[in-house]
């Protein structure tokens, strides 16, 4: 799976995409815990309470925003491409 | 600077006898159209809705909002309101800097210009006077030109100067106003009407002035709640820590790829793939800013300055590169050369015309090559950059193929006998969020006042979960209503007028708090969302009695679906959202019924 991170989550990870191979039945929390792990400065982006999406991030699963989908609960099961936002708007 | 007594300082110009005298705005029209957007639609209404947008009969307002240029956060705005040359509806453009605050400090709540002068003008403004001075000189000289040689003449301290460039005297449908800050009055074709006027530039030069209010500890807390959401880290406004801070509008470009909202090739296609990250704010931050400019009172200082360093442009250095042009452009016309994206912009800038219509304008013309409808020898090939840079001159210039392309990307596709190409509503092209992946945007774009227009609703705030309301950007139902909303709140915020980014941190009850403690009133969140609808109302009546036709989309976006990203598959199904659109608004099939008026108090 190709990750990419966009904004201000670019310089935390230090990358702007990176391939990671999920367990089965893996979901955005899951993959979200993995992260945490791995770059502690994300935690304050991506974690918020149990099971639920922080507000300051926007995971997109094949271009589709997980809160509406299933939100941290969402599979991941053959999904390619995941995109981390922080809150984006402009005019 | 006194805040409670907003309306009574409007200048009446009358550039034909070359005279001004200051006419208070009735008072019923300040309490009911607030100030801004508002009170200059009230005017233009006033003119006649029926007038020629290029004739001496249209009025050209510049008007300034109650907050304008005081210390409320985001306050440096002022708008130009006029009949649009472009649409022939009603159009407003804001500007931001510190030009509208000046025009407050120099003793002035608005300008309304009339007839045409014989000659060109400028005007002079400072300390309550106004003089018209001869332009003659500047007459030929494009923006940054003019603004040098008038800030040569009076010093930069303190000075703001608004000027037309060959694009407004020339009277190109989309031709801009822009001050020394390269902010623009950039939609609409308010250029043009000062070109018509023969109106070349408007100099302020005033000094910081502090505000008295009404209720001065009322204003204060107001002001610092208002501060409070504008700094919480969570908020994309954080000063240097929240994304539109950091990296502009143009953080908006990765995202509106991966959803599917990044029209490309004319919106043949809803996305531009790994070419998008070529023309995003983090390519732009990373490789090409230099700055981090900002307006009057904003902590938030959006706009990036930027510089390039190599290739045929290399030391062009403007402010700022925003995701619209970037979209218009870039991605729009398929070319991913940042560089050149922004010697396009310097050159809108400098020759005064919209970079969105102009890269609507281009977009429509490269697929019409494709598809071999542009005669022989006068073809565009997608993303070539040197071909985009001559035609903008010759745009400007109203010469060769750019003659055709100054009308717009509506009448030039018309032209060509293939309308069905131009992405516009009534007129005006379309900005950059695709409506088949943001749907709210879409049912905004087509019920815009002043055609396709992406800050009259603005709805991609809750599209994009900025907001608390939020909606799913690909469900149709439920948008009718919650345009409405947004319509409503951003007239209101139009009118005071705040910046539209406020409104990512403030809602109507800070903008209620700030209004009714500067002026000593009254005034709740009810009332605030009460005179933005009045405002709605007014504009659409007007347009509504100057015939102009009815609210859609280009078949491209209800009939062919979305290539790509998450709204692959996707139409807009803008019937649908237009019924509950009217329902929420109570009009019939969009205009506005008499009962409606008078449940609004708009006469
Ligand atoms: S947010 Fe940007 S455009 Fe708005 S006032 Fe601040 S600097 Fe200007």
């Amino acid at each position: 799976m190709k990750l990419t991170f966009h904004a201000t989550l670019r310089p935390v990870v230090g990358e702007r995409t990176l391939d990671i191979a999920l367990p089965p039945g893996a979901t955005v929390a899951t993959l979200i815990e993995i992260l945490v792990e791995r770059w502690p400065g994300l935690s304050e982006h991506l974690q918020a309470e149990q099971g639920e999406l922080s507000r300051r991030v926007n995971v997109f699963v094949a271009g589709r925003n997980a809160r509406w989908l299933d939100g941290a609960a969402t599979a991941l099961d053959g999904v390619a491409e995941v995109d981390f936002f922080p809150p984006i708007a402009g005019g | 600077m006194e805040l409670r007594t907003f309306g009574r300082d409007i200048a009446h110009i009358d550039l034909a006898a070359r005279t001004w005298e200051m006419r208070p705005a009735p008072e019923d029209w300040v309490r009911s159209y607030i100030g801004g957007r508002g009170l200059g639609v009230r005017y233009l209404l006033e003119a006649g809705p029926e007038v020629e947008a290029l004739s001496p009969s249209n009025v050209l307002c510049f008007m300034s909002g109650p907050l304008t240029g005081s210390e409320a956060s985001m306050s440096g705005r002022w708008v130009c309101v006029t009949k649009s040359p472009l649409t022939g509806t009603v159009t407003d453009s804001h500007q931001g800097g510190w030009s509208g605050a000046r025009l407050r400090w120099s003793g002035f709540d608005g300008l309304v210009f009339e007839g045409r002068a014989s000659a060109p003008v400028y005007a002079f403004i400072e300390d309550g006077r106004i003089e018209l001075r001869d332009a003659s000189d500047l007459w030929g000289k494009n923006i940054h030109e003019t603004i040098r040689i008038l800030q040569e003449r009076y010093g930069e301290k303190d000075l703001s100067v608004n000027a037309i460039g060959s694009g407004g005297e020339n009277q190109v449908r989309f031709a801009a106003w822009l001050n020394e800050d390269d902010r623009a009055f950039g939609r609409g074709g308010t250029g043009a009407v000062g070109g018509s006027k023969n109106l070349k530039a408007i100099v302020v030069r005033a000094g910081k002035k502090k505000s008295q209010v009404g209720d001065p500890d009322g204003w204060k807390a107001a002001r610092s709640r208002a501060l409070d959401g504008i700094r919480d880290e969570n908020n994309l406004t954080s000063p240097r820590k929240g994304g539109l801070s950091i990296y502009g509008t143009n953080v908006l470009m990765n995202i509106a790829n991966t959803i599917g909202a990044l029209g490309t090739r004319n919106s043949q296609f809803t996305a531009f793939g790994d070419r998008a990250e070529k023309i995003s704010g983090e390519y732009v931050d990373q490789h090409l800013r230099v700055g981090k400019p900002t307006c009057h009172a904003c902590p938030v200082a959006c706009k990036t300055e930027v510089e390039v360093k190599e290739g045929p442009w290399a030391g062009l250095r403007m402010e700022s590169v925003e995701y619209e042009p970037a979209w218009s452009l870039g991605a729009n016309c398929d070319n991913d050369d940042a560089a050149a994206i922004i010697k396009l912009i310097d050159q809108c800038n400098d020759l005064g015309i919209d970079p969105i219509e102009l890269g609507n304008a281009f977009s429509m013309w490269m697929e019409a090559t494709e598809k071999g409808w542009v005669p022989e020898g006068q073809g565009l090939a997608w993303g070539d950059t040197q071909a985009m840079v001559a035609l903008t001159e010759d745009v400007a210039a109203r010469q060769g193929v750019g003659k055709a392309l100054s009308e717009g990307p509506a009448m030039a596709a018309a032209g060509l006998g293939h309308p069905e190409i131009a992405m516009a509503v009534k007129g005006q092209a379309l900005p950059a969020y695709d409506p088949r992946g943001l749907k709210g945007m879409g049912l905004g774009y087509a019920t815009s006042n002043r055609g396709a227009c992406h800050l009259r609703a603005y709805v991609a705030a809750a599209e994009l979960g900025v907001v608390p309301i939020e909606a799913d950007p690909l469900e149709w139902r439920g948008k009718g209503e919650l345009v409405k909303v947004f319509q409503d709140l951003h007239a209101f915020s139009d009118s005071l007028d705040l910046c539209k980014f406020s409104a990512f941190a403030e809602d109507a009850e800070v903008y209620a708090a700030q209004y009714a403690s500067a002026m000593g009133i009254e005034f709740g969140s009810d009332d605030v969302m009460l005179a933005g609808e009045r405002i709605y109302n007014l504009e659409r009546h007007y347009n509504n009695l100057a015939g102009v036709p009815a609210d859609t989309l280009p078949a491209r976006f209800t009939e062919e679906a979305s290539t790509e990203g998450g709204s692959k598959g996707h139409v807009s199904e803008l019937s649908e959202m237009l019924v509950e659109y009217y329902a929420a608004r109570g009009w019939e099939d969009g205009v506005v019924p008499n009962a409606k008026l008078e449940e609004l108090g708009i006469r």
